[in-house]
């Protein structure tokens, strides 16, 4: 489904990914953890084609994005969902004309049946009361289910999430990790999770990654994480805040 | 540090600046150029286009008819004394209205509109860019040139004339009362002077010629800044700061373009 081989990236002439490789298959959820600012959300753009390979290539669905034309991104982006570190709401529009804009720009759908969709994914995150406030009034963990519900709202395939409960209590934190799951069981998306929190890795991931100095440095089922005796992932774990 | 390689340290940051400025002004004309290109949704973003016209002239409107009223006393008032001295006053209420109309009326509101909707409108896009709101749109396939760019560019076109007429009106009034007070010319032949010179011009069109090319130019200056900003805007970088530079280039780079720019259709025009 995603595929990563061997990809190299330098920005602004310092290395971010050095040979990093690693594959998601249909369905899985498979997170991403490693220490700040070692090239977690830039791994997610490569996804994206926000940001294209130096070397080795990324396939989505068998589709290399890094040589994909205008078109072809398109057609990716379309089947991918994104929720963004900081949210990435338009700050004057209102919650609800968040989460249909993607539908009123990209469909020709009615008016009556965009407000439905709509209103419909605000309901999956538990935000249809906040339809009509702005971004900015709302707190960090209601503009995060904000930002799902739109990034849900063309029914995507592949989900992405870019530390989805960074920054927020706990409580909240538990419950962005149920929509998490709820979002595969309901959908049966492939997602990729980048995160800090061992609770959110160990809670949704089917397969967890440690990645540092730009590559995978381990990887493996929950359990076999936790249980690894590589010093990285032990320090890791030892830090990881919970 | 000696003489030669500090100037050539300065020449090296003035190359940097000219090829920033460069870069942004191409950028700005392909958003232009792409803006343009989408008029055809104009329709459809009927209400953005609205609010953005709402937000550009309301704010401002009071800014804009105070200094087009004084800048006409002061004209008035500087060339009224120098032609008192000749006994020519009587070309006042020329003057004042040509000069109005085909220069400082355009050149007035587009530099108010670069300072302050030309700036507001960078610094939101640029916010939108540091926090990942423009990436988003991206990744989400929405293409920012038609829900961000045209509508603006279109809004800056069509205040930027209509301000235009009021800083005319209010320029020239203002220019009558000092010529009335300071000066003893009457309203009549002040008035009288006004229209008779500007009707001179209107030989091709109906309208005058004087005012046809001053709202031309003022067309061309609402596009100006509306793509300049929008530049400045979706290039920032690297957050509040990011944002505060946008602003700051966004005013500095359609201040000069405008300038320039008017130069070149005042030659087009009366040469
Ligand atoms: N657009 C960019 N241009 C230049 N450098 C960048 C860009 N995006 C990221 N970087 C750099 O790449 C490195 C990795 O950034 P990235 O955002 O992927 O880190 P991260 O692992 O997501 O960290 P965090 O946990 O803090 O979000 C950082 O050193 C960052 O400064
Ligand atoms: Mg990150």
């Amino acid at each position: 489904m995603i595929r990563f081989e061997e990809v190299w990236k330098a920005l602004e002439g310092r290395p971010v990914l050095a040979g990093l490789s690693f594959e998601v298959g249909e369905g899985e959820t498979f997170v991403i953890m490693g220490p700040s600012g070692t090239g977690k959300s830039v791994t997610l753009k490569h996804i994206v084609g926000v940001h294209r390979p130096d070397r080795g290539t990324v396939t989505v669905d068998g589709v290399d994005v890094g040589g994909a034309d205008r078109e072809g991104l398109r057609k990716i982006r379309r089947r991918i969902g994104y929720l963004f570190q900081e949210g990435a709401l338009i700050n004057w529009l209102t919650v609800l004309e968040n989460v249909a804009l993607p539908l009123r720009e990209l469909t020709d759908l009615p008016p009556d049946e965009i407000r439905r969709r709509a209103l419909e994914k605000l309901a999956l995150v538990h935000m249809e009361e906040a339809r009509d406030r702005m971004p900015q009034v709302l707190s960090g963990g209601m503009r995060k289910r904000v930002s799902l519900a739109r990034s849900l709202v063309m029914e995507p395939r592949i989900m992405l999430y870019d530390e989805p409960n960074a920054g927020l209590d706990p409580g909240t934190a538990t419950e962005i990790n149920r929509l998490i799951l709820a979002t595969r069981d309901r959908l049966g998306v492939t997602s990729v999770v980048v995160t800090h929190r061992l609770a959110c890795a160990f809670t949704v991931g089917d397969r967890i990654a440690l990645l540092e100095g730009g590559k995978i440095v381990a990887l493996g089922a929950p359990p076999e994480f936790r249980g690894s005796t590589d010093p990285r992932v032990q320090r890791f774990l030892g830090t990881g805040q919970d | 540090m000696n003489t030669t390689e500090s100037s050539i340290r300065f020449f090296e940051r003035r190359g940097q600046g000219l090829r920033e400025f460069a870069e942004a002004t191409g950028y700005a004309l392909s958003l232009l150029l792409g803006g343009l290109a989408r008029l055809g949704q104009a329709k459809r973003r009927a209400a953005s286009v609205i609010e953005q016209m709402a937000n550009g002239s309301v704010r401002v409107l009071h800014v804009v008819l105070l200094v087009g009223c004084f800048s006409g006393m002061i004209l008035s008032l500087q060339t009224g004394l120098e032609l008192a001295r000749w006994s020519q006053q009587d070309l006042i209420g020329t003057i004042v209205s040509l000069a109005m109309v085909r220069e400082m009326g355009p050149f007035i509101t587009a530099t108010i509109l670069a300072a302050t909707t030309g700036s507001a409108l960078a610094a939101e896009l640029a916010t939108m860019s540091v926090s990942e709101e423009l990436l988003a749109l991206e990744v989400l396939s929405i293409d920012t040139t038609a829900f961000l760019v045209m509508p603006r560019v279109l809004a800056l076109a069509i205040i930027a004339p209509l301000l235009t007429i009021f800083v005319d009106a209010i320029g020239i009034a203002g220019g009558s009362l000092v010529a009335r007070f300071q000066l003893d010319v009457s309203f009549a032949n002040f008035y009288d002077r006004a229209i008779e010179s500007l009707k001179e011009t209107a030989v091709h069109l109906p309208v005058p010629k004087d005012l046809y090319v001053g709202l031309f130019k003022a067309v061309i200056f609402g596009l100006t800044i509306a793509a300049i900003a929008c530049a400045a805007g979706m290039r920032a970088r690297g957050g509040a700061k990011g944002v505060g530079d946008a602003t700051r280039r966004s005013v500095r780079n359609s201040v000069i373009l405008i300038i320039v720019f008017n130069y070149y259709i005042t030659s087009l025009f009366y040469r």
